[in-house]
C-alpha cells in the first residue's frame, strides 16, 4: 500500500515543473563544480557534463523531455534577454572595432562562409540527413544565437545546441594545435582566428593562452555572432 | 538588477518586433543584441543598470542552454546515424577555418601597413 503511494507521488512529481527545474540547477552546479575543479578543461565543460546527466536521469525514471521541460523552460527562457546582454561585452571591445574594422570584417565575412559552407557540404556528401546539415552550419557562433538561426533555417534547435559546445571543445583542443603549428606569433590574429571558430569555449581557451589572445577572441566571437545571424540564412537559401 | 533585466526585456521586444515587422530570418534576440550595441554607441557608454545585470546574467549563459541541450533526447536516432559525419565535417570546417582566418588576417594587415 506505502509502496503504491510512494509511485503515485513520484508520478505527480516526475511531471511537476518543480522537478524539472531543481534537477537542471543540481546538475549544473554539480558540473561546474568539476569543470573548475580540472581548471577548465574543455572536454569537461559544464553544459557536456550537466546535458549528459540529465539526459541519462530522463532515460532512466522514463521521464518525457515535455514533462522535464515544463520546468526547465523558465531557465531556458532567461537564454533571450541573457543574449541581448551580449551587446555589452562587444561594445566593450569598440576602439578595437574601429581600429581593425576593415581586416575584421573581411576575415569575419570568409571565415564565417567558410565555416557553414564547409560543414553543410562535407555532410551532405557523406549522407547526412538535411536536419543535420542545417543543425551543423551554425556550430561555429554562441549557442544562444547558433539555436535561433538553427530554428530559423530548418535545423534542429536542441542539436544545434549539443554540436555547438562539440565544436567549441574540438576547437579549444586543435585549435591552439593548429594555430602553433601554422607559426602565427601575433596573438591578436590567433585570438580572432579561434575566436570565429570556436565562439566562447575557444575564447575561455584563448585566455589561458593570454589575455591579449583572450580578447580578440572575444571580440571575433562577437562579431562573427552577427555575421553568421545576417549572412546564413541567405547563404542556406542559396546553397539548397 | 530589476532596472537594467526590464531594460535587457525591452530591447528583446524591439528585436523581436524589427525580425517580425520585415519577416527577416534573425533570431529576435540578436536583433535585439543590435538595437542594443547601437544604442550604446550613439549614447558613447553603458547605463549601470544595464552593466550590472549584464554582469549578473552572462556568467550563467551556459547554464541557459542546458534545458535546450537536453532536447536531443528526442533526437538521438538523429546521433546514431549521422553522429560519425558530424564529428568529420566539424574537425573539417575547424582545420580550413582556422588557417584561413589567421592568414587573411596576417594578410590584411601587412597590405593596410603599407
Amino acid at each position: 500500500m506505502a509502496k503504491e503511494g510512494l509511485s503515485e507521488i513520484w508520478v505527480y512529481l516526475s511531471a511537476s515543473p518543480l522537478t524539472g527545474l531543481t534537477i537542471t540547477l543540481l546538475a549544473y552546479s554539480f558540473s561546474h563544480r568539476i569543470y573548475q575543479a580540472s581548471h577548465n578543461n574543455p572536454l569537461l565543460h559544464p553544459v557536456l557534463i550537466s546535458a549528459t546527466l540529465l539526459i541519462s536521469f530522463l532515460l532512466i525514471t522514463d521521464t518525457s523531455y515535455q514533462d522535464y521541460f515544463k520546468g526547465s523552460q523558465y531557465i531556458h527562457f532567461i537564454l533571450g534577454p541573457a543574449t541581448v546582454a551580449l551587446a555589452i561585452p562587444m561594445y566593450q571591445q569598440i576602439s578595437k572595432i574601429k581600429q581593425l574594422w576593415l581586416p575584421i570584417t573581411v576575415t569575419m565575412i570568409s571565415g564565417v562562409s567558410v565555416a557553414a559552407i564547409s560543414s553543410i557540404l562535407i555532410s551532405r556528401v557523406l549522407g547526412a540527413s538535411i536536419e543535420t546539415q542545417m543543425s551543423l552550419a551554425p556550430k561555429s557562433v554562441t549557442a544562444p544565437v547558433a539555436m535561433g538561426i538553427s530554428e530559423k533555417i530548418g535545423g534542429l534547435p536542441s542539436l544545434t545546441a549539443a554540436l555547438v559546445v562539440i565544436t567549441g571543445i574540438l576547437g579549444a583542443i586543435l585549435g591552439t594545435k593548429i594555430l602553433h603549428a601554422l607559426k602565427l606569433k601575433d596573438h591578436s590574429i590567433k585570438g580572432i582566428a579561434m575566436g570565429i571558430t570556436a565562439h566562447g569555449i575557444g575564447t575561455a581557451r584563448a585566455f589561458q593562452v593570454s589575455s591579449e589572445m583572450g580578447a580578440f577572441s572575444g571580440l571575433a566571437m562577437a562579431l562573427a555572432t552577427f555575421t553568421t545571424a545576417f549572412i546564413l540564412p541567405y547563404l542556406v537559401r542559396w546553397l539548397n | 538588477m530589476l532596472n537594467g533585466f526590464i531594460i535587457l526585456l525591452i530591447f528583446f521586444l524591439i528585436g523581436e518586433f524589427i525580425a517580425n515587422l520585415f519577416a527577416w530570418p534573425i533570431p529576435g534576440s540578436v536583433m535585439g543584441m543590435l538595437v542594443l550595441f547601437i544604442f550604446l554607441i550613439a549614447r558613447s557608454g553603458i547605463p549601470k543598470s544595464i552593466k550590472h545585470s549584464s554582469e549578473t546574467l552572462l556568467p550563467y549563459l551556459p547554464l541557459f542552454i542546458v534545458p535546450a541541450s537536453v532536447g536531443i533526447v528526442g533526437h538521438l536516432y538523429l546521433l546514431q546515424q549521422d553522429g560519425l559525419i558530424i564529428v568529420l565535417a566539424m574537425i573539417a570546417s575547424l582545420v580550413v577555418g582556422i588557417p584561413l582566418c589567421g592568414w587573411l588576417m596576417q594578410k590584411i594587415l601587412a597590405w593596410q601597413a603599407k
